[in-house]
Formats: C-alpha cells, structure tokens, sequence
C-alpha cells in the first residue's frame, strides 16, 4: 500500500515530537491506543490562561499514518482555543492526508488522543478549581 | 470449506502444541501434494489445497491470528472498533517500554534491549495462558468474549514489541 506524500513527509519530519510535564495542571495529557493494531499514542497540551493551546507535544508507537495523524494534529491544534481544537473530525485529517480506508482508524486515534488530552487539561483544571473554592 | 483446525485434525481451541501442529502439517502435505497427481487439472486441484494448507498453518501457528479464528467461530467480531480500548494503565505501560527500548537502541545498549524483550515475552506469556484458559472446554456460544478480547489486545501490543526488539538485535547481529 502507497502513502500519500504527505504521511510521508510527516512521518520522516514528525513536528512536536516530545513530552510536556504531566504534573503541570496548565498541562493536559491524553494517551489512547489502537487494540487492532498494537499502536500507542500519547498527545499532550500547554493551555495559556486565555484558554488558547500554546504548546503540543506527541509520542506515537504506531505506523507511518498513525506518526502523521498525530504529528498533523499537534500542528493544527497549536494555537487554537481548546474548544476549536475539540471540534476538529478525524475526517478533516483523512481529507488533508489522503488516508485510505484502512488507515481511518489512525485518524480517529489521533481525533480520540485531543479530545482526552482536553478532556485531561479540564478534569485538571476543574480539580484545582475545587482546591481553590475549598479554601475560601 | 474446513476450519484451519479442521483441515489439521485439531480440536478448535488455543492452547496448541506447535510440534503436533507441524507434524499435522507435514502429513496434510505429503497427501496433497501436487508431484502425487499426474492430471494437469488434479494437480492443480492439490496445488490449491497446498495453498489453503499453507495459509491455515501460518494463521494457527501465530497465537493471535489463531485467536482470531476462535473469535470468529464463537460469532464475536474482532478487529477495528469491536474490541475494548486498553486500560489507561497499560497503556502506560507498553508507552514507557516502548520509549525505553527506542532509548536503549540508540545508545546500543544490548543488555536493555534484551531485558526489556524477557520483560515482554513473560506478559506475552501469561496473556496466552489466560486465552487458553478462556478457551477451553467452553462451546463458542459460552465464551466469555470481553476478557479474551482484552487479551488478545495486549497479544497485539507484545507481537509488535517483540518485532521491534528482534529487528534490532538482528540488525546488531548483522552489523
């Protein structure tokens, strides 16, 4: 099966490959895996206090398609407020790397590691709200 | 069109000795071997069945393709969105290890590499023997599907593991 120049080019030059700290609560980390084929993905957010994504790391055990799935999705959601980056559809990164049928599944685990990033960054934030309140 | 276990004489469950599938296949082979036949079209008839053959060894020599086909005789689906997603906690587990086998191979540490492989082959082990304790005795209607689904998730996550830490020793080997 031919990848797409495009999976290519961001598997052999994958942006925002690293780690954030985890512990840090402005940080949020979302870690998602694919059972059918053995890939992991870890996909991890710095939100400023205006809600806006300031920084995106990944980490992706997997094939080339699940590398620039994850890989594409640091570079859109940089930038982006958490709500913007939460409407973004496994199917925009399909359409934009020309993934075919069988490889979806690697764009719905990238789609599946922003939402729990977020959904991390907000459990996070929710908690230390809690703290604050209780304190008062 | 038989069962891969069928064709072998083998009863449908996980828990498979590897020589008594080889010896199996050995004798499926000499029977159907197409230099047996002299007719053009009979020969061609055992050269399909030799590839048949073939196909059913290769997919239950591999533990997972085998607990494929089980799943599939119970009436469960596998695959893309019919299995449970992993525990956050493994993973954790096979990210961290992952990450240290990519460390260990770029500072060509053998002895890491290695352990790492031990590491995975003792889990690799224990999520096979709990396959075969699911799958046996039980009818395919009695299958406990979630836990067997889980395990044949991780089988997935080692198979791949073991495929990286092997390419890289042989590619050590080979240097």
């Amino acid at each position: 099966m031919a990848y797409s120049d495009k999976v290519i080019e961001h598997a052999e030059n994958p942006r925002n490959v690293g780690t954030l700290n985890k512990d840090d609560d402005s940080v949020g980390t979302g870690l998602v895996g694919a059972p059918a084929c053995g890939d992991v993905m870890r996909l991890q957010i710095k939100v400023g206090e205006n809600g806006v994504i300031e920084d995106a790391k990944f980490k992706t055990f997997g094939c080339g398609s699940a590398i620039a799935s994850s890989s594409l999705a640091t570079e859109w959601i940089k930038g982006k407020s958490i709500d913007e980056a939460e409407a973004i559809k496994n199917s925009d990164i399909v359409a934009e790397l020309n993934l075919p049928p069988v490889k979806i599944h690697c764009s719905v685990l990238a789609e599946d590691a922003i939402k729990s990033a977020i959904a991390d960054y907000r459990a996070k934030q929710a908690a230390k709200k809690a703290v604050t309140e209780g304190a008062k | 069109m038989p069962t891969p276990f069928a064709l072998f004489g083998l009863p449908a469950t996980f828990a498979l000795d590897l020589k008594v599938l080889e010896r199996a296949q050995r004798e499926l082979g000499k029977t159907i071997h197409p230099d047996t036949a002299s007719d053009p079209a009979e020969r061609r008839a055992l050269a399909e069945q030799s590839t048949v053959a073939n196909e059913g060894y290769r997919a239950l020599r591999d533990p997972v393709t085998r607990a494929e086909l089980l799943f599939q005789l119970a009436g469960v689906a596998t695959g893309d969105g019919h299995e449970p997603k992993p525990t956050a906690a493994f993973l954790m587990d096979m990210l961290e290890k992952r990450e240290a086998l990519a460390e260990a191979r770029t500072s060509k540490d053998r002895a890491t590499v290695e352990a790492l492989a031990a590491e995975i082959r003792t889990q690799r082990n224990a999520a096979e023997a709990a396959l075969s304790a699911l799958f046996s005795g039980v009818v395919p209607s009695q299958l406990d599907a979630q836990p067997a689904l889980v395990h044949l998730g991780s089988l997935r996550y080692y198979r791949r593991f073991l495929e990286e830490a092997t390419a890289t020793l042989d590619e050590w080997d080979d240097a």
